[in-house]
């Protein structure tokens, strides 16, 4: 198991792709193109992909199921999901409610560059709060 | 069909070749040519987890030799109709997590 946590590299990122699955409410947020990752589920339905590289693995992609249902109306994540939204429905011409791909550089879309970078950075403290909880044995 | 087999149940799991294209390979493109290690997934997994969220979708893992799971993600459709399977994803994962419930496992251990 990689003991690094995955780290952002913000200075490859250029690009996005930003995907959402209507029908089984599944987003896939990517940093740059998709490329061979492997994941890691950092809480229930939240699947962070890293490049594999061994001791200093690279965050190169998010996927959260439930998306709409549990995580893009809750007050934490709104302000910063919704002017993605909006972003990426001009963007694509497409509602998100009817599914949708984006893909395009950070300053095509930045709104949604800030939604990744954001997401990612959570989803990689999740990890850690995971990683410390099942080194700690429960009372 | 793309993919169409009977999982652990019996219930069968399908996949058009278009969903694969677009729900599998464009997130995942390490799973491009894959498909045979999600059939196995499917037909023959080593364990199989309920979703945390959605009691409707199940997880399969079927290890690989190096360590990592290829994890596939079936949504079932209960009703009048016989149940059946529809694949929501399917990618490589590199460990299992503690906690999950666990309702099947080949060989009866977990």
């Amino acid at each position: 198991v990689t003991t690094q946590l995955p780290r952002i590299d913000l200075q490859s990122f250029e690009r996005l792709r930003f995907s959402y699955d209507h029908e089984f409410d599944v987003a896939h947020l990517h940093v740059n193109a998709p490329c061979s990752s492997v994941a890691e589920e950092v809480a229930d339905g939240w699947y962070l992909f890293d490049d594999d590289s061994g001791d200093s693995p690279v965050a190169t992609s998010l996927e959260i199921h439930n998306f709409l249902a549990e995580v893009a109306n809750e007050p934490y994540f709104v302000g910063v999901v919704k002017p993605s939204f909006d972003e990426v429905e001009r963007f694509t011409g497409k509602q998100l409610a009817d599914g949708v791909v984006a893909e395009g550089s950070t300053g095509e879309l930045p709104l949604t560059a800030r939604l990744v970078t954001f997401l990612l950075g959570v989803a990689i403290t999740k990890l850690e709060a995971l990683r410390e909880n099942e080194r700690i044995p429960a009372k | 069909m793309f993919i169409e087999e009977a999982d652990y149940m019996g219930v069968t799991v399908t996949c058009t070749e278009e969903q694969w294209r677009a729900k599998v390979e464009a997130g995942h493109p390490n799973m491009r040519g894959k498909e045979d290690l999600v059939r196995g997934a499917i037909i023959d997994p080593d364990v199989v987890m309920q979703d945390r969220s959605r009691p409707s979708r199940k997880h399969h893992l079927r290890e690989e030799p190096d360590g990592r799971y290829v994890m596939v993600v079936v949504q079932y459709d209960y009703g009048p109709e016989p149940i059946r399977g529809r694949l929501v994803t399917a990618f490589m994962r590199r460990r299992r997590r503690q906690g999950d419930v666990l309702l099947y496992s080949r060989g009866g251990t977990p």
